[in-house]
């Protein structure tokens, strides 16, 4: 009976061990020496393809006889092949069609600089499609799971591109994923959990050298940092960057490590290019700090009244839309700074200053008719106390005349 | 001999009126909340209201009439002859003041070009999300918008 026992357990962990069902020959051999490959596979995106799809063979034949007795079989491919052995597939219209993928991964991956490398210089120590898709599990790019997931990205880059000794020979810095981590970027994504912050790939691109719609990287943040890049292209800067005398927005941001910009960084930044003593442009920085600070002060200030108004009952929904409005004006300086137009900025400036005073004087009149109201308690108060005095003096007349008319 | 006040009225008969008008008067402030409370309501209040944002006729297709409700400002717009949407105008992304732009009948951000449609989706720009849609009803001729509470 005990034996029986063992037996059925044994039974039950050998089939636990097991796939469901071996889908092909390929699958029954490989689970043998590798289980985790062949589960990989199935759990990948690729499962429906199966083995041949990519390795060729034949799946229908047992043992060895399934690769050595059919001419499609591929097995490895060597590294230096991998782009065109996916490209075989992901480049070709009719087959990735159905899936709505597209098929220029492999010819954008030939503009980047590990295809120039790979295909232009045989180098084949550069990324290559397995490297940073994995090559049996590979999950689709909205996993979490897959290692192109926005939040896995700068670690799948970081592979090579944290290794310092793997770097030095293509005289790249490794300090880059970690420089990643320190911004604001990686904070968005990180912290706020917001999948569209910026990852390696977004500015870099993620099979070509730069993203769909830019010419260049330094191209890039303007698409998504808009009202800058329309201020800057207005600014003194622009002609400076289109002469090759400055690097847009890695000239002041960086590019990596790039923190939450303050005005200390005007106030840093500026002085690296404009050293020289008649050089107005620390003059036009301080104006413009100064008016943007005092807006800032003011908008904190009138917040804060406009909080004790309304938990003391006033109505101050109005005031509050303006004061939204002021707000909403000074984030756009932030964008907007970067004209370099101290004119317009200051016009901003002194009109939301202005609407705050408004708010102010507006908090003000109505604190001092709640003064006026509460003064007409008075009047209130002397009445009753008079109609309490007369009710006593009422009592002592009835007292008095003991009843009698 | 009853005594008299300055006016000749007997001090008896001046604190008679006093008291009786005095008490009248508290009495009726006492009465007043109780009647009020006892009144059928006759419009809406607490948790959620209506706001009635005016007759039909005072919105163009694809314009925008703004409005607040405690401090917080939003849209309501025509998207055809017969149907009306609101938003709030509070952008997702700062909490800046979206704009309404009619020709190209989406909602601008001036903080940072954020863009919605006119369904409130985001069209463009780093918003997270839409913006927070308010119910809009069309009671005969007036369009009335449900606002959450503040």
């Amino acid at each position: 009976m005990m034996r029986r026992g063992v037996l059925l357990f044994g039974g039950v962990l050998l089939f636990a061990a097991q796939p469901a069902a071996f889908a092909s020959s390929c699958e029954s051999c490989h689970f043998e020496s590798d289980p985790a490959l062949v589960e990989g596979v199935r759990s990948s995106v690729h499962a429906q393809v199966g083995c041949h799809g990519c390795h060729g063979g034949n799946p229908a034949v047992a043992d060895e006889a399934a690769m050595t007795d059919d001419p499609s079989f591929k097995g490895k491919p060597d590294r230096k092949d991998i782009p065109n052995f996916c490209g075989g597939c992901h480049s070709d219209v009719r087959k990735m069609n159905p899936f709505r993928l597209p098929t220029d991964q492999l010819a954008h991956y030939k503009t980047s600089k590990h295809g120039e490398r790979l295909f232009g210089a045989g180098d084949d120590n550069v990324a290559v499609c397995a490297d940073c898709h994995g090559s049996h599990g590979i999950k689709r790019p909205k996993d979490p799971a897959s290692s192109v997931h926005p939040t896995n990205v700068p670690a799948t880059c970081g592979q090579c591109h944290s290794d310092a000794a793997k770097m030095s020979k293509y005289k790249l810095s490794a300090a880059h994923p970690a420089d990643y981590e320190r911004s604001v970027h990686a904070h968005a994504l990180r912290v706020r959990k917001d999948l569209s912050a910026p990852t390696c790939a977004t500015c870099h691109g993620n099979h070509g050298a730069v993203p769909p719609g830019v010419r260049d990287v330094s191209e890039i943040c303007g698409s998504c940092h808009i009202r800058e890049a329309e201020s800057f292209s207005k600014s003194p800067h622009a002609a400076v960057t289109a002469a090759g005398k400055m690097k847009a927005c890695v000239s002041c941001h960086s590019n990596h490590a790039i923190l939450h910009p303050t005005e200390d960084l005007l106030r840093t930044a500026c002085r690296e290019c404009h050293q020289r003593p008649d050089d107005n442009a620390l003059d036009v920085r301080d104006e413009f700090l100064a008016g943007f600070g005092q807006l800032r002060r003011d908008l904190s200030d009138v917040s804060g009244e406009l909080h004790k108004a309304a938990v003391r009952g006033f109505e101050v929904g109005e005031a509050q839309v303006q004061m939204e409005e002021a707000k909403t004006a000074l984030i756009a300086l932030t964008p907007a700074q970067h004209a370099l137009n101290l004119v317009d900025l200051s016009k901003v400036i002194r009109e939301n200053t202005d609407r705050l005073d408004q708010i102010r004087q507006s908090i003000k009149k109505k604190i001092l008719s709640e003064g006026v109201r509460r003064l007409m308690f008075v009047p209130i108060f002397i009445f009753l106390l008079v109609l309490s005095i007369a009710c006593a003096a009422k009592r002592a007349e009835v007292e008095q005349t003991n009843g009698r008319p | 001999m009853a005594a008299h006040n300055q006016n000749g009225l007997p001090r008896r008969k001046f604190l008679d009126y006093f008291l009786g008008g005095g008490l009248a008067t508290v009495l009726a402030a006492m009465l007043a909340p109780v009647g009020a409370y006892l009144w059928p309501a006759r419009k809406r209040g607490g948790a959620q209201d209506v706001i009635d944002a005016g007759p039909t006729r005072d919105w163009p297709v694809a314009t925008a009439k703004n409005f607040q409700v405690g401090g917080h400002p939003f849209s309501v717009i025509r998207v055809s002859e017969s149907d009306f949407k609101a938003y709030s105008l509070a952008c997702p992304h700062l909490g800046c003041i979206v704009q309404w732009d009619s020709p190209t009948r989406t909602f601008k951000c001036p903080c940072h070009a954020g863009v919605f449609s006119q369904d409130g989706k985001v069209v463009s720009g780093p918003p997270p999300g839409p913006l927070l849609a308010y119910e809009v009803m069309v009671v005969g001729d007036n369009v009335k918008v449900k606002v959450p509470p503040v």
